[in-house]
């Protein structure tokens, strides 16, 4: 066996001291800094971040009637009342409503705060000559105006603002099933026939639940709209008196 | 004298056997010594040509572009090839079988050439190490961008639609929560939960001010929201924060990887 041993320990030795391997040597030049960039480049969450912006907040009706409610009284504030628009009263046909009354009331909501004033304007009722006329019609005459009005509503006839008294007395059918009151309708019917007087044509409900311009036909149909019988921040102004907004 | 040829032959048949025994065993020991010396001879060029062929793959990777939005998967795709590449190779580049192991103990030689691999391979696993962790990272900067991708961005926002946008925000700020996250990524985490969060309750105030029809509110509530999109941006610094620090690391394993 001594002799196997030592014939292993020979031929084992001898074959494997012939070898001898080397140290490796490594050739990697890979920048460090390139590698802590491509590393860096790889976040997604920079860049959906980024997308973050602060959206526009469309303005609420209510935001914007305050606003203009706000604005309008800064502005009567600021600027009185500069100019003075006047009106003549008369009647046409059979009047049954107390006439009184009805100057009385027209002459209040045309002098509101909430109404045309906000032009910074006032309204003054003169004798005869005014810059226009409002009339209190029997709903029969209300043609003799213009073929354009109807014995149904009330009307604007070029200088003539015609209030048909069945409506200043009952309103109108939809104005009542929708719970309007008449004195409402009255303040309405008021600014809305001053309205084209004043240079404006029909509005057209803005959404539902807003409240109606005042130029709208409250008296045939809300469109879904809520009551409002004076004009909005959008219709302040007014061509026939050279008013812009 | 009956005897003599008989003890003859059987002294010459003993002789051979001898003989045999002897060639034989020279073939079996020097065939195995063959095989050792090829094996240990082989293994300093294996684990050089490896190494060497490991540091060509993460520069190739590395060299690439920086990568736009597109090709990012591609550098993530390549990082996670060569982890998954050392975590299969480093117990197999320094092996040797188990016959010729023994060798190393009485062979300085030999010892020193298995010490060098495994030396290399450490440092290799180590930059491995650091690199699942930015892995791990990046696949969790990636599922917290694709929750906040799915916020609708909106330039206008109407009043109807200011319910969705509150809903948004609170899903979001739930979905973040409900991430499971490596340990580099939670500050990250908490920090977007709790912006997501902020965003959402801001969203609350302008609903309830704009119900109660309270300008000033509204109008505060709408500060805050835009101020509580703005500190969003802390998300990005946090996350940009930490992926300097794992970067650091994985700079440092590589440094050392590279050179031993």
């Amino acid at each position: 066996m001594c002799m196997m041993c030592s014939v292993t320990y020979a031929t084992v030795g001898a074959g494997l001291l012939a070898f001898s391997p080397g140290v490796p040597s490594t050739t990697a030049t890979t920048s460090p800094q390139t590698l802590t960039s491509q590393v860096a480049s790889l976040q997604r969450l920079p860049s959906a971040i980024a997308a973050f912006k602060m959206p526009t907040l469309t303005e609420p009706q209510w935001l914007k009637d305050q606003n203009a409610t706000e604005l309008a009284a800064a502005q009567a504030k600021k600027a009185p009342i500069s100019r003075v628009v006047t009106y003549d009263v008369m009647t046409k046909g059979a009047i049954t409503a107390s006439f009184a009354e009805f100057r009385t009331q027209a002459n209040a909501t045309l002098n509101d705060g909430r109404g045309w004033t906000r032009l910074g304007v006032s309204f003054h009722e003169v004798a005869s000559g005014g810059d226009f006329t409002l009339v209190l019609s029997e709903a029969s005459q209300m043609t003799s105006f213009s073929s354009g009005c109807g014995v149904d509503y009330s009307c604007r006839a070029g200088r003539y603002v015609i209030i048909n008294q069945d409506r200043w007395q009952g309103a109108t059918p939809s104005w009542n099933n929708a719970g309007g009151s008449l004195s409402d309708y009255r303040h309405m019917v008021v600014n809305h026939e001053t309205g084209h007087w004043l240079g404006h044509g029909h509005a057209s409900c803005s959404g539902a639940g807003q409240p109606a311009q005042v130029m709208q036909q409250q008296s045939i149909d809300l469109q879904g709209c809520a009551f409002n019988a004076w004009p909005t921040a959008s219709e302040l102004w007014s061509s026939q008196l050279g008013i812009t907004v | 004298m009956m005897r003599l040829p008989h003890l003859r032959r059987w002294r010459t048949k003993k002789a051979n056997l001898y003989a045999l025994i002897i060639t034989l065993s020279i073939l079996i020991i020097g065939s195995y010594a063959l095989w050792s010396r090829q094996t240990w001879a082989q293994l300093t060029p294996y684990y050089t040509q490896w190494h060497q062929s490991l540091m060509l793959d993460i520069r190739s990777t590395v060299d690439l572009p920086v990568p736009t939005a597109k090709e990012q998967s591609v550098v993530s795709a390549r990082l996670k090839a060569i982890s998954l590449r050392i975590e299969g190779d480093q117990h197999a580049v320094c092996g040797v079988h188990s016959l010729i192991q023994w060798q190393q103990n009485i062979i300085p030689t030999f010892k020193n050439t298995r010490a060098d691999c495994q030396k290399i391979v450490a440092s290799v696993v180590d930059f491995q190490k650091q690199l699942a962790k930015i892995i791990a990272y990046d696949n969790d900067d990636q599922a917290l961008a694709g929750i906040l991708s799915t916020v609708p961005q909106m330039s206008e926002v109407a009043e109807d639609a200011m319910e969705a946008r509150m809903t948004a925000w609170d899903n979001t700020a739930k979905n973040i929560e409900k991430m499971k996250v490596s340990d580099a990524f939670k500050l990250t985490q908490q920090t977007a939960s709790k912006h997501s969060m902020a965003i959402k309750i801001a969203w609350a105030d302008i609903i309830a001010a704009h119900q109660a029809k309270d300008k000033q509110k509204y109008l505060a509530a709408q500060n805050s929201l835009a101020a509580a999109i703005d500190d969003f941006n802390e998300v990005s610094n946090t996350s940009q924060q930490s992926v300097a620090v794992l970067a650091g690391d994985l700079e440092k394993a590589f440094r050392s990887a590279s050179t031993d």
